[in-house]
């Protein structure tokens, strides 16, 4: 009798283990969400658009982040940082004038994990309209022009630094998808961007009710921003000057004050000069305690404090208010991410100082560029003056240039924008813009440049290759060329 | 028991010897085993793999019995001539193919296109190579735009047209042109070129011809380099010397130019280095020595200028001799020539006191809201101060310290360097002296008097006799003249005669070129607290042994003041 029992019991456990089977053979992964379960509610569309922001901030997989690349890329090639003792090879390199495929710096790949992510957010978030009714149509229209416009910035970076890159605006979701995709050239690229950046201006909200997240998200003033530093870029200076007026004619934003301007926009953050910046906080601090504190991988050039903001040796009471204790300290280092006030610095928990990447300055300035190629000379003085007064920029620096001295304006708004936005990875593309436009007239800009800063050892090798306009564009990186075979070398570093 | 044990035996024997033959069936299956440690090709391998580029090549590595080397394990750079490239040398000797180059020219050939170490163009400079070709010269690197498309070109002749090939043995760049060894001796280069016919003359009238004719060695077989900056007739024609005998008459004093004594010779002796130095590594290093007994030439690049002598002499930039760049940077068997677009000779210089304020550094001059302000102590880091390093662990500051508004502290500028010098925290500090004419001279360290650890000076790495420093930290003589306080070696060296402030003599030293030297401070014991204070460093005075050494003081606002009468 008691085998009966222990037959019908050992049936019973059976049957319970056949039922368990059918889970064990399903397919979905317990410890993540798919897309298709993804995708639904526009809590999730939020989600995926704020983790194309936290992208931005760094990675981590130990990739060198956005940030990072962006002062980087904007300024070791110039001649306002140089590296300090413990700067790395790679770094050297580029300084020395002897850039390799296998140089890190190279290395795109945290700036497309970043498109990506944005395009998978625009090839879906369309869906959710159909499974979330409470997702508006605005407000879809509100992440696809965030989206595109930080994909297109993206792109302006990749584009001014390598000229020619693979244009990807398809998610990658599956093995099937094409990954081995050819470069596309300059022009495909900034046509690709102007076009998104339209269909994003008519998209983008004005305002997030939010004042930290007008500055730290995309508004329409930050598509009108970057469509002004593209069409300059693209030497098509009325629609510049357009995307420049609809940020001015705003009300919106202004210049701060003087005594301000370290403060307010370099301490704090956020200042009403600002219209798009990274927001580094406590629970995500910025890259740069590393680079410019702890180790000083770099350092401001001596030239900077020296000949671009100039020494008033008879008052020194007398400075430019961007100078020293502001943008930098006359020992050399970068302040503008590292200082409290003029003498404080930042402990490693406090380097939280934004990544700037348009303000209200730089929008003037470019503008006076666009206007001083356009026949506006005298209104550009009028900017640059502006700029000049509001930073109490020393006499030295002044030039009585002609409205009409279309070159000597363009030296005098790149002196200008060397001293307000120092550091804040634009020189080397501001000396690049300014050399190549109209087929390098003023190639003059990049080798005095060279003259001034080169390591003396290698000057004229440097020179010599700046001659040559591939040599402006960083090659692409050799692991990159090794898994996508329809990738092309950049010719200059095939030598 | 035994008998039921048997059976489990045989399957057990049965089962071990299926294993057994198993493993022998699988292992024979299996006949892949690398013989070699890498699969990557070695240098003759790229060029085997690549006859369509490298087959003359190859034929001239095969001929000279140099492919061995090349196909072994090792670290070379080749730079490699294309096809075209060997067919146009072959063109240019007037000859068909390469069988019929001499084998001894063809080794020649190789060695020169082969360097025993592994170089990426990420080491390239505007000079020479940091080793030189198994050949024995050195090659140079450079880059020249053709028509808008930039090439690296390695010693003059050859544009790199793919650079950094690795191969498992070393690096290959493939070059446009075959290279050929310099021929001639710098002295041979002179006589070759009748616009240094000038130059020349001097060479030969003071006895340099020789020299700078021979290929000389060094006990180790290197060879021993010379580098001439010379300078040619249209040179000598602007500075108003139309020929060999003008220049003769105007520095030839003793008559006898072949006498070591005579400025003529000293003139030649003074345009020759005793090394090879492409402008690369003239700009990369402030002074170099010449062949002139302790004369060196000191360099610097200003824009795109090199400028010889271009000195900061008693406040006054000089503007020295600028090379010609064009006519710069030519190698020979034996060295390098330059050439200079200014006529430059030794310039005479008689000693003078320098009363060095050790806090004036560049850089802190730079430091507008506090150089020479009221009250400010400024932390310095190691790095920060070109001129200035110092030891110990590498987060060990120094401070620059000014008076406070309220001071009547006599520091010269009313400010000072203080330095915690002590075995444990920075047991020494080294500074870079002002321009010191050659000559004796008195050293006098001059600081704020208190309890310091035991300090020694040392210039040029020749320690100074006295200590300083100490604790109890001792004072100024009382109730002796100046002169005896001198005798002594003391001395009050601030305008107001402050009798804490004091000038200590610490020797004399020889200064045997007119250049920068290296001062440093030493601490000898490590004393902390009130028994061992940071030094408080005012200046350092170097005073030629026959000038007055007391006099003049120097008041806070630098002004001096002389021995009264």
């Amino acid at each position: 009798m008691a085998h009966k029992y222990i037959y019908k019991l050992l049936l019973i456990i059976l049957l319970a283990l056949c039922t368990a089977c059918e889970s064990w053979l399903a397919l979905e992964p317990q410890d993540a969400i798919t897309r298709q379960e993804f995708w639904q509610t526009k809590e999730q569309v939020q989600a995926a658009m704020i983790g194309c922001y936290a992208s931005l901030l760094g990675t981590t997989d130990n990739q060198r982040s956005i940030a990072e690349s962006m002062f980087l890329w904007g300024e070791m090639r110039g001649d306002m940082i140089v590296p300090n003792t413990s700067a790395v090879a790679a770094e050297l390199e580029v300084v020395n004038g002897n850039i390799l495929a296998t140089n890190a710096l190279a290395n795109w790949r945290s700036f497309y994990k970043t498109i990506n992510y944005c395009n998978t957010l625009i090839k879906f978030a369309p869906d959710v309209l159909r499974t979330d009714p409470t997702f508006k149509q605005s407000q879809l229209n509100a992440y696809l022009a965030e989206a595109l416009t930080i994909r297109s910035l993206l792109y302006f970076y990749l584009v001014r630094t390598f000229r020619e890159v693979p244009l990807k605006i398809e998610p990658t979701v599956s093995d099937q998808d094409e990954y081995a995709i050819a470069k596309s050239t300059e022009e495909e690229i900034i046509t690709r961007i102007l076009a998104d950046l339209r269909q994003a201006e008519e998209m983008a909200v004005l305002s997030y009710g939010n004042h930290a997240a007008n500055k730290g998200r995309v508004t329409r003033y930050t598509v009108n921003a970057l469509q002004a530093d593209v069409y300059l870029w693209a030497e098509d200076y009325e629609h510049a000057i357009e995307a420049c007026n609809e940020i001015i004619n705003s009300g919106q934003f202004g210049l701060v004050g003087g005594g301000e301007w370290f403060a307010s926009q370099f301490v704090s953050g956020n200042s009403n000069e600002s219209i798009f910046e990274l927001q580094f906080d406590v629970q995500k601090t910025n890259p740069f305690f590393d680079m410019f504190a702890t180790n000083r991988r770099w350092l401001a050039s001596p030239l900077v404090l020296e000949e671009m903001y100039t020494i008033d040796f008879t008052n020194p009471e007398n400075k430019d208010l961007r100078a020293d204790g502001a943008s930098l300290r006359s020992d050399g280092r970068i302040w503008k991410y590292l200082g409290l006030d003029a003498e404080r610095q930042r402990t490693v928990n406090e380097s939280y100082a934004h990544w700037i990447i348009y303000r209200y300055a730089d929008i003037l300035l470019l503008k006076a560029e666009a206007l001083a190629q356009t026949g506006g000379g005298a209104e550009a003085l009028q900017i640059i003056d502006q700029v000049r007064t509001r930073g109490n920029a020393l006499e030295a620096t002044e030039r009585g240039i002609d409205p009409d001295d279309i070159s000597g304006l363009t030296d005098y708004i790149l002196e200008e924008r060397a001293r307000e936005l120092a550091f804040e990875g634009k020189r080397w593309f501001d000396l690049l813009r300014n050399a190549r436009r109209d087929s390098y007239s003023r190639l003059d800009i990049l080798i005095s440049m060279a003259v001034k800063s080169a390591p003396p050892e290698r000057q004229q090798s440097i020179i010599n290759k700046l001659l040559d306009s591939n040599s402006h564009y960083l090659p692409i990186f050799y692991s990159e060329l090794l898994t996508n075979k329809n990738l092309v070398q950049n010719p200059f570093y095939l030598r | 028991m035994e008998r039921k044990i048997y059976p489990y035996r045989n399957l057990l024997t049965t089962i071990l010897l299926g294993i057994f033959i198993g493993g022998i069936v699988m292992q024979c299956n299996d006949p892949d085993i690398d013989m070699a440690t890498t699969e990557d090709v070695v240098i003759t391998g790229y060029f085997e793999k690549e006859p369509s580029r490298f087959s003359e090549f190859m034929k001239v590595l095969e001929l000279s019995g140099n492919s061995g080397f090349l196909g072994a394990y090792g670290t070379y750079t080749c730079f490699a001539p294309t096809n075209e490239a060997v067919q146009a040398y072959l063109q240019k000797k007037g000859v068909s193919s390469v069988d019929a180059l001499d084998v001894n020219e063809l080794k020649k050939l190789v060695r020169f296109h082969v360097i025993q170490d592994t170089l990426s163009t990420a080491a390239f400079t505007d000079g020479k190579l940091v080793k030189p070709t198994m050949y024995g010269q050195y090659l140079t690197t450079g880059a020249v735009n053709v028509e808008g498309t930039s090439f690296i070109r390695v010693n003059r002749q050859a544009n790199i047209i793919q650079g950094n090939v690795h191969t498992a043995n070393g690096i290959i760049h493939v070059i446009d042109h075959v290279m050929e060894p310099a021929a001639l001796t710098i002295a041979q280069m002179l006589e070759q070129d009748p616009a240094y016919s000038i130059f020349l003359q001097m060479v030969q009238a003071t006895g340099f011809y020789e020299k700078l004719n021979t290929v000389a060695t060094n006990p180790d077989g290197t060879t021993k380099w010379l580098t001439v900056i010379a300078q040619n007739n249209t040179t000598f024609a602007n500075s108003g010397f139309a020929s060999y005998q003008s220049v003769k008459n105007r520095y030839s004093h003793t008559g006898d130019p072949a006498n070591p004594g005579d400025s003529l010779y000293l003139f030649v002796a003074y345009r020759i280095l005793p090394d090879i130095k492409y402008i690369a590594d003239l700009v990369t290093a402030p002074s170099h020595t010449t062949l002139a007994p302790l004369e060196v030439i000191t360099t610097r690049l200003d824009g795109e200028d090199v400028r010889i002598n271009a000195d900061l002499f008693r406040g006054v930039q000089e503007p020295g001799a600028v090379l010609d760049r064009a006519l710069s940077d030519f190698a020979a068997t034996n060295g390098v020539l330059h050439a200079s677009r200014d006529n430059y000779t030794i310039k005479i210089r008689i000693p003078y006191a320098v009363h060095w304020d050790l806090a004036d550094q560049p850089e802190l001059r730079l430091m507008t809201n506090d150089f020479r302000k009221p009250g400010r102590t400024v932390n310095i880091s190691l790095g920060t101060l070109k001129d200035v390093t110092w030891g110990g662990a590498a987060t060990n500051t120094i401070q620059y310290v000014t008076n406070a508004a309220s001071s009547s502290d006599p520091y010269v500028w009313g400010d000072r360097l203080t330095m915690n010098i002590r075995t444990g925290v920075i047991p020494w500090i080294e500074f870079v002296t002002p321009l010191l004419v050659k000559g004796k001279y008195k050293v006098w360290i001059c600081y704020r008097r208190t309890n310091f650890n035991d300090m020694q000076a040392f210039f040029d790495g020749d320690p100074l006799p006295r200590i300083f420093g100490l604790n109890p930290g001792p004072s100024y003589p009382s109730g002796v003249t100046v002169d005896e306080a001198e005798a002594q070696g003391w001395k009050l060296y601030t305008g107001s005669a402050n009798t804490s402030w004091l000038g200590r003599q610490i020797g004399t030293i020889d200064v045997k070129t007119t250049d920068r030297h290296k001062f440093r401070i030493v601490g000898l014991t490590n004393r902390g607290g009130s028994t061992g204070n940071p030094f408080l460093s005012d200046m350092v005075h170097f005073i030629p042994i026959d000038k007055d050494q007391v006099y003049p003081r120097i008041n806070v606002d630098g002004t001096l003041v002389p021995r009264p009468n």
